[in-house]
């Protein structure tokens, strides 16, 4: 590995390449043809800037901001679950906290709407049959609404919450948010999909790899009564 | 006012030794960190050099609401993510690192990691996946809040709740597995 000085060296000499993006021409009394020169290479930025810089924006931006960076992963029609509470944490709590357990398979995708008119929050509704009730008791269709969104016509994106694909089989623990409305209990987490399925035990998975099978939710549902 | 913040304006008045400092006194740290996503030490060597190149060509962008420290490690994650997504693969856990590099690797860790307990630690840490290694990393060895741990990982509090529980029970079960007991 690099020495401290070596390592100094290597910081300075990449912040120089840093600057000199940055550097400006200097000078107003610059001969004509060098005037034509900068114009033409300021034009063509201008294009550059104009034509692919908001497509290389929707496929590589990082943002350096200290917020929540906007997670432009996919631009699909695929929700992504934003976080809120945080209470529970592990499956138990899970359980006590959701007011509906099922498991459900995708049905359709609504577009997505802006939730108030003034502001860039997006929603997208998610119609799920369900296939069975471990808690709660419900409609056999239900509606999910997640976070996030795509608008067509604007081509504004706002990350989603927790991925769905149509005919995509689920486990959801859910919250009641509406007549026959939930949102997910913990956001992505409330959401794991489908990895093996079998009659008495299926294997479901969160995206960060946490599992669960049918069995250990029934058995943990009826020990926490 | 943290000494880091008071490094970093004596920095922004000119003073190019406090920056140097502050280089010297995070970049180990950070190179570790960033080995939590790519495991070769050299790539990660070169990407803290980034880091703290944009720190310095940038030094009007760190915002004094939030540690310093926060801000260098959530630039660093994005790079990191930056350079994955622009490599066709990343080297798996399992690579075979030449004997340099392992030598220069465990000096690191020796540097960074102090306590014999925290080095059976780092070695389970290694076996688990880039976030959960990243989380516990932040949380437990550099001790951050949940706060600013969540926005270096570019998550939401409640979000990272849930990840440092799961990482913490991952670690745990290999720990087991391995035979320690707390």
């Amino acid at each position: 590995m690099k020495t401290d000085n070596e390592f100094l060296m290597g910081v300075y000499n990449k912040a120089h390449s840093y600057s000199s993006l940055e550097e400006k021409p200097k000078g107003f009394d610059q001969p004509k043809q060098n005037h034509f020169k900068r114009y033409i290479g300021i034009a063509a930025a201008a294009v550059l800037i104009a034509v692919v810089a908001p497509s290389l924006y929707f496929l590589n931006n990082v943002s350096y901001e200290m917020y929540e960076p906007v997670n432009t992963k996919t631009r699909t029609n695929e929700p992504v679950a934003a976080a809120f509470t945080a209470e529970s944490v592990n499956t138990d709590e899970f359980i006590n906290g959701s007011e509906l357990i099922v498991t459900a398979q995708v049905k359709k995708i609504d577009k997505s709407v802006y939730e108030y008119s003034d502001t860039n929050h997006m929603t997208t509704t998610v119609t799920l049959k369900v296939s069975q009730f471990f808690k709660g008791d419900g409609e056999s269709t239900i509606k999910l609404k997640v976070n996030g969104g795509y608008d067509q016509k604007t081509s504004n994106f706002v990350p989603y919450e927790a991925t769905f694909k149509k005919k995509e089989k689920v486990l959801l623990f859910l919250v009641k948010s509406g007549d026959n409305e939930y949102t997910l209990r913990n956001s992505a987490y409330g959401k794991y999909s489908e990895v093996n399925a079998t009659e008495q035990s299926g294997v479901y998975m969160t995206k960060d790899g946490e599992t669960i099978t049918i069995e250990e939710l029934k058995s943990r549902i009826s020990e926490l009564g | 006012m943290e000494n880091d913040k008071i490094l970093y304006k004596d920095f922004l008045e000119g003073n190019t030794g406090a920056f140097e400092e502050l280089v010297l006194k995070h970049k180990d740290n950070l190179i570790y960190f960033l080995q939590r996503y790519i495991k070769d030490i050299y790539t990660c060597e070169d990407i803290a050099q980034d880091v703290f190149a944009y720190v310095f060509a940038f030094s009007e962008k760190y915002n004094f609401d939030f540690s310093f420290k926060t801000f260098l490690y959530t630039l660093a994650k994005n790079k990191a993510v930056d350079y994955i997504r622009k490599q066709s693969r990343q080297l798996s856990f399992g690579h075979v690192l030449e004997n340099e590099q392992k030598a220069d690797e465990y000096e690191l860790v020796e540097k960074v990691i102090k306590d014999e307990d925290a080095m059976l630690v780092h070695s389970c840490l290694k076996k688990l996946t880039s976030d959960y290694q990243a989380a516990i990393y932040l949380v437990d060895i550099e001790e951050q809040s949940y706060v600013d741990a969540a926005r270096i990982m570019g998550k939401s509090v409640a979000q990272f709740k849930v990840l440092i529980f799961r990482a913490r029970k991952a670690l745990k079960q290999k720990l087991e597995k391995g035979g320690y007991t707390n």
